[in-house]
């Protein structure tokens, strides 16, 4: 072998051997013309298991091995595209880093044990645990990243199983004050909108949302719409702000006095729908009398907007035929969140802009199939959106899985940050952490790291390591990754589509639903809670009964159907209820929206309308830390970079963290665009990280990427949550800036644009 | 006004907002669709429908190009990605790459990418300058293919190119470069970044040659190299509301070039080689009209034999600058176009004939097999004339529009320098080589005439060879042009001790020495062979390194025109 390489390398040194083989073409009959080493046995069809959007796509299978994807050009959301992570996600199942083993953690070294040894070490330990802690004692965080299938059997066993209580999903860092914005505004979870409506809408209204950096192929849905104005709202010119016809730069955490004089405007201006109102709302009356105060003029000197900018934002969307609102994480991050997605829905609904054509308040969600978590689980809700505190609900429950009533709960367990500060608190010793990466993800990591210290036990079950978490970890269960396993995935616009197996797993991981059936098995329980089941689609049957009649209809879903359709959306009847939306029974291809008829899932089908104030953020610059870090994503990374990470092209094009800082500030610290820098808050620092002096931060704020462990941002940021749904404020901080080392090189010259030498010497 | 009537583009007219890219209040400017027609062959291919690719066949005179339409990109990478995985590129190959600008002042921002691959240029300096022809124009579609076959790895095309599009692969040891997919258009399909862009940023088009010959302007963006170069074909749509000041994203990230340490050691020693004979074969001419330089008569066969050896060296290192050395042959294909098949024509040329010179000489002294003198002569000419011609050839690939550093007339006058610098030095080492072996002991005076002539040709080199580097640095600290504003960075601040220290080594090596030799021999008036090898060798090892140096800072602080790069990315690969 060796002399063979040798040879090879000779050959290679004296250009004999070009590579001819590896860089042929050839014809791929469904793709056509492409390269011969990426031309697949198979494609299999699925879904992208990074972002939310939830793109149609194909695996490209070879000789056992993932060589390529290509998008899908017949799946209803983005016809053929992918972004860039998309375009490389094989790559992701090939990652170096791939967990393969079963590993526990002996005298601080791992080592590879058996599955039978890993899956009784987890039982007896949490076992152990709760037995001389009580059941509260354990914890589950787990993620979006899971197929709809298996985060509804995670649920069963930690709930029904375990009998654990503390159960949350990632989600909440990323779309929780969404879910509790919706619930309380509408009464239940579940966006009203479609991503159709970006092509109807005459108006799109963006708040918070950069899609260009994180939802790309929502810009090519939005492109299509040739009679849009796009408005977008943020403190920062993203490359989505680049896209808006009207760019609103308003102060950071000033949405919500932007909303509520939008109201006022509206109000005055007589744009209202007071039938709307009047038939659906309550809470009208409450809510004129608080936006008095929210003049346009107070409303400039709140958000930094021009009176002017202000009042054509109203009016355009007063007089807006179909204005759509959409939303991210400069809306949910933060710890007026929830209320902010009510100032949102609050603007929605006194114009009677919910469920119709081209308009609604529509969340853009994180992962790929957080929806189905928020739909499935045990986190916020029951499973199919039902409410831990009705007896009716529960009684429902329990008798559709055939077990006693008091074993479904009654009250929602710890929510993720209060389920780390348990462990701080000494109340929760064992913790079982599912495809979720918090010690990049996490705020404040220093506190984080702190609590890991502390627990008894933790199990983390992740497709990859080491990553940072798994490194702390006692027992390490190696799970399959997207393309080695089957479900489904629903994304932000309800569309539920099909996740298929190309490969088989590496080494001996399993996938996360073949875990879950062998703990179930361990604990004796899996008669009562997964009877019969062996694949996922035992799971997709039973969570299609447990959903029927509700606002998320799955029943009428089938896997061949959602193969033929590529993805459909809920809710999606079997016929057998009608129910108040008729837009149950429809054909598969037809958009649903929720609420057209004006009737929501509150007590009296009225949604209310609330009065909310525009608070400041937990944590304001300061004499000592005199700049708001602001944090965020790019294109070229999912999350924490454990897939990312390992793919060359990705990691090229963006391979480590940036600040970025006003060139009025820069020239204050005398720091020059490619200097490194020190970055420091009140809770811990960021030693080295390359600065990009720019004019698209505002001056006292700067922005840093979130996704690199090594620069981690999380490192500075608050640990405060939105009070509803325990949503951390990952947006602003208080941090001071300095030189970090002095860089090879700089140019002294021509650093900042001739314009803003000009602004300074004003 | 009804409501049925209602635009709420005419509200947002009343408001002045300039809406971003609108032509008119129908709606925005949709790409491609003027071409939709019927008679074309591809009409029912559906990226044809789209706008992605032209719907109709090249007609006589046209050529395929792409269309980027900077209002439009978001810079989100689709497109390089998708290229990369249709050619299957490992990930330091980027045939399409995504540049960033930005100009204003906050809130009034303005951030632009600029998505681009080749630009299939009309005047392509990547095929002009190809040794081996591995670049073709292809006459139906008038895309710039490249075929890996012929490529034998030399990089020129690297060089040549302004906007850095072919790529070296160190994988297959050859260049590589897009190809605009022209096989999937032939087919209905859009090329893969086109297809993938989720902007509809990136289109096919016709353009018609001769009139895009005539006025090219749409080629040109900020910070783009200008398009008169190579008469770039890529069509760019400016955003209207651009700032007229745009900085690139990758501003600070000024990298110094690779050393191409073969092609140091070749370059200066063909020139030491070049210049030596030059001067050898003066002296075999003048040797006759002036009595003081009568010794060198019996010293030529050495001085000749000493050059070949030199000259192999300096030929066996330009081998392995190439990806495929055995295919090096190849490199003299293009001798009616490229200058790097000249190079190595007159190169070739000029060891032959050399060594059929130092045959004739060894011949007429060793073996007594006399040749007519003045055939001898002839011969001595030829090579000179050869190794000047290929001196020149040499600076000519350096001269180039895309490396602005290089492309000076500085360049062949420092390459010639070099060799007249080191040429005489050489001579006189093996000169006093060769007085070691005929005996110890004093040297005779009269052996001087010969040595003073060197020291003087060298030490006036010298000389000038100084004035053309502070003539440099002197340009390079008042340029406007960015490449060479960064270039004299890269000089003077990146590699300032290396700078210092070629300038030292120069004035050392032409002036110090051969002075103090001078001081020497006037003040003893007699000097053994030993002190005179000594001095020799001191001399030519200081100015041979010297000029070493200073042709690895020609080659590391070049700064290539390029097109922007994003934050991270230097505009192209290193070459």
């Amino acid at each position: 072998m060796i002399e063979k390489n040798f040879f090879k390398s000779i050959q290679r040194r004296l250009g004999l051997d070009i590579q001819t083989g590896k860089y042929a073409y050839d014809m791929d009959e469904q793709f056509g013309y492409m390269s011969k080493a990426k031309i697949p046995d198979r494609w299999v069809m699925t879904t992208c298991g990074y972002c939310s959007v939830g793109c149609g796509m194909f695996i490209g299978e070879k000789k056992g091995k993932p060589v390529s994807v290509r998008g899908n050009p017949n799946h209803p959301v983005n016809q053929g595209r992918l972004c860039p992570k998309g375009l490389a996600e094989h790559y992701a199942i090939t990652a170096p880093n791939r967990a393969k083993y079963p590993l526990l953690k002996m005298k601080g070294k791992f080592r590879r044990i058996d599955w039978n040894w890993a899956i009784r070490e987890m039982v007896g330990r949490f076992q152990t645990i709760q037995n001389q802690h009580g059941p509260e004692a354990i914890g589950v965080i787990s993620t979006g990243q899971l197929v709809t299938e298996e985060f509804y059997t995670l649920g069963k066993l930690a709930r029904l199983g375990f009998g654990i209580k503390n159960f949350d999903g990632n989600t909440t860092l990323c779309m929780a004050s969404a879910v509790s914005g919706y619930k309380r505004s509408f009464g239940s979870d579940g966006p009203p909108g479609s991503y159709e409506d970006l092509e109807k809408a005459d108006l799109v209204f963006l708040i918070g949302a950069n899609i260009a950096d994180n939802h790309p192929i929502l810009c090519y849905r939005l492109e299509k719409n040739q009679k849009r104005i796009l408005i977008v709202a943020d403190p920062r010119v993203t490359k989505t702000a680049m896209m808006a016809d009207l760019h609103l730069p308003l102060k950071s955490r000033s949405d919500i006095a932007l909303l509520n004089g939008m109201i006022h405007i509206l109000i005055k201006e007589n744009k209202i729908d007071k039938d709307y109102i009047q038939k659906h709302t309550n809470g009208f009356e409450e809510l004129k009398k608080h936006v008095e105060k929210f003049t346009p003029e107070k409303v400039s000197e709140m958000t930094g907007l021009s009176v002017d900018q202000v009042r054509h934002t109203a009016l355009l969307y007063g007089h807006a035929k179909a204005p759509f609102i959409g939303w991210t994480m400069g809306v949910n991050h933060s710890t007026q969140g929830t209320e902010t997605v009510n100032a949102i829905c609050n603007l929605a609904l006194i114009t009677g802009n919910v469920g119709k054509v081209g308009a609604s308040p529509f969340s853009i969600t994180g992962q790929c199939n957080a929806m189905g978590t928020r739909e499935s689980g045990f986190t916020a809700s029951l499973p199919g959106y039902r409410k831990y505190e009705d007896p009716s609900h529960r009684k429902e429950l329990a008798m559709l899985w055939g077990v006693k009533e008091e074993m479904i709960p009654t009250a929602r367990g710890l929510a993720y940050p209060d389920i780390i500060e348990g462990v701080v608190r000494g109340k929760i010793k064992g913790l079982w952490i599912i495809a979720t990466n918090p010690l990049v993800s996490f705020p404040n990591q220093k506190y984080l790291l702190d609590c890991l210290d502390r627990l008894d036990f933790l199990v983390v079950q992740d497709g990859y390591h080491p990553i940072p978490t798994s490194q702390v970890a006692d027992l390490v269960l190696p799970a399959a990754v997207w393309g080695e396993k089957e479900g489904t995935f629903t994304n932000s616009e309800r569309t539920v589509s099909k996740v298929n197996k190309a490969v088989d797993s590496p080494g001996e991981a399993k996938s996360d639903f073949d875990i879950f059936l062998m703990l179930a098995k361990e604990l004796g329980v899996t008669d009562q809670i997964y009877p019969g089941w062996k694949e996922p689609k035992d799971a997709f049957e039973e969570w299609k009964k447990i959903s029927r009649g509700r606002l998320c209809d799955y029943s009428g879903l089938t896997y061949e159907l959602l193969e033929k359709h590529g993805g459909i959306q809920w809710p999606f009847g079997d016929g057998s209820i009608g129910g108040s939306s008729t837009n149950r029974s429809r054909p598969p291809e037809e958009n649903a929206r929720l609420y057209a008829d004006g009737v929501f899932q509150t007590e009296d089908g009225r949604a209310k309308l609330w009065v909310i104030e525009n608070n400041p953020p937990p944590e304001s610059p300061d004499e000592d830390y005199p700049y708001l870090l602001n944090t965020g994503r790019t294109v070229e990374h999912w999350h924490t970079r454990t897939k990312t990470g390992q793919i060359p092209l990705l990691n090229r094009l963006s391979p480590e963290a940036w600040v970025e800082m006003n060139p009025r500030d820069a020239k204050q610290l005398k720091l020059y665009h490619g200097d490194y820098v020190r970055v420091e808050s009140r809770r811990g620092s960021i030693e080295r990280v390359v600065l990009r002096v720019t004019e698209t931060i505002p001056p006292g704020q700067i922005f840093i990427p979130f996704h690199y462990a090594e620069a981690n941002a999380n490192n500075l940021t608050v640990s405060d949550c939105d009070p509803f749904s325990r949503e951390p404020n990952y947006k602003q901080a208080a941090v001071r800036v300095e030189r970090s080392a002095v860089p090879l090189l700089k140019r002294p010259k021509k650093e900042w644009p001739a314009a803003t030498e000009a602004e300074l010497r004003k | 006004m009804s409501d049925k009537e209602f635009s709420l583009i005419d509200l947002a007219d009343s408001f002045h907002l300039p809406l971003k890219n609108r032509v008119n209040k129908e709606g925005y400017y949709k790409p491609g669709s003027s071409e939709h027609t019927t008679c074309g062959v591809l009409t029912a291919s559906p990226d044809a429908k789209e706008g992605l690719i032209p719907a109709e066949l090249l007609k006589e005179g046209e050529q395929y190009r792409f269309h980027f339409d900077m209002s439009r990109c978001v810079g989100c990478q689709c497109c390089v990605v998708a290229c990369n995985e249709q050619n299957n590129n490992p990930s330091s190959v980027t045939w399409r790459r995504v540049g960033e600008i930005e100009g204003g002042v906050y809130p009034n921002t303005k951030r632009f990418h600029l998505s681009m691959a080749c630009n299939h240029c009309l005047d392509p300096s990547c095929l002009t300058g190809c040794p081996t022809d591995a670049y073709e124009k292809d006459e139906k579609t008038g895309v710039v293919k490249h075929k890996a076959e012929e490529c034998i790895g030399c990089q020129y095309c690297t060089w040549n190119c302004p906007y850095g599009v072919p790529q070296f692969n160190p994988e297959r040891n050859i260049v590589t470069k897009c190809d605009m997919c022209y096989v999937r258009i032939g087919d209905g399909m859009a090329p893969a970044c086109v297809a993938a862009c989720p902007e509809t940023a990136i289109q096919i088009e016709k353009v018609s040659v001769a009139e895009w010959r005539e006025n090219h302007a749409e080629a040109n963006a900020p910070h783009m190299p200008e398009s008169k170069i190579t008469v770039s074909t890529t069509r760019i749509t400016l955003p209207e509301d651009m700032p007229e000041e745009m900085l690139r994203l990758n501003r600070h990230q000024i990298q110094p070039e690779h050393p191409h340490i073969s092609l140091i050691f070749m370059t200066v020693l063909t020139q030491l080689a070049a210049g030596g004979f030059l001067i050898l074969w003066l002296g075999d001419v003048l040797s006759r009209v002036f009595h003081f330089l009568k010794p060198l008569q019996e010293f030529l066969v050495f001085g000749a034999c000493g050059i070949l050896a030199v000259t192999g060296l300096a030929l066996s290192a330009s081998i392995f600058h190439l990806g495929r050395p055995l295919h090096a042959y190849k490199a003299l294909r293009m001798w009616r176009r490229s200058w790097l098949s000249r190079e190595v024509l007159f190169f070739t040329l000029f060891s032959l004939l050399g060594a059929a010179y130092a045959a004739l000489l060894l011949s007429s002294n060793t073996f007594r097999f006399p040749v007519p003198e003045a055939i001898r002569l002839l011969f001595g000419g030829l090579v000179a004339l050869s190794g000047m011609a290929g001196i020149h050839a040499s600076a000519k690939i350096y001269m180039v529009p895309a490396r602005p550093a290089w492309n000076t007339p500085r360049t062949p006058l420092r390459f010639f320098l070099t060799g007249f610098i080191l040429g005489p030095l050489f001579s006189f080492t093996v000169y006093s080589f060769y007085e070691m072996t005929k005996a110890s002991g004093n040297v005779a005076p009269a052996v001087l005439g010969p040595v003073l002539s060197w020291l003087a040709i060298s030490s006036s080199a010298g000389f000038v060879q100084l004035l053309v580097l502070f003539a440099r640095l002197f340009y390079l600290s008042e340029e406007k042009n960015p490449e060479l504003y960064d270039s004299a960075i890269l000089l003077t601040r990146r590699f300032k001790n290396h700078f210092l220290i070629r300038i030292g080594l120069l004035i050392l090596g032409s002036f110090i020495l051969p002075l103090s030799y001078l001081f020497y021999f006037v003040a003893h008036s007699t000097t053994t062979s030993g002190q005179m090898m000594f001095f020799a060798m001191t001399s030519f090892m200081i100015s041979l390194f010297g000029e070493i140096l200073g042709r690895y800072l020609f080659f590391v602080t070049v700064v290539a025109k390029n097109m922007p790069g994003s934050f991270f990315t230097q505009s192209g690969g290193r070459h």
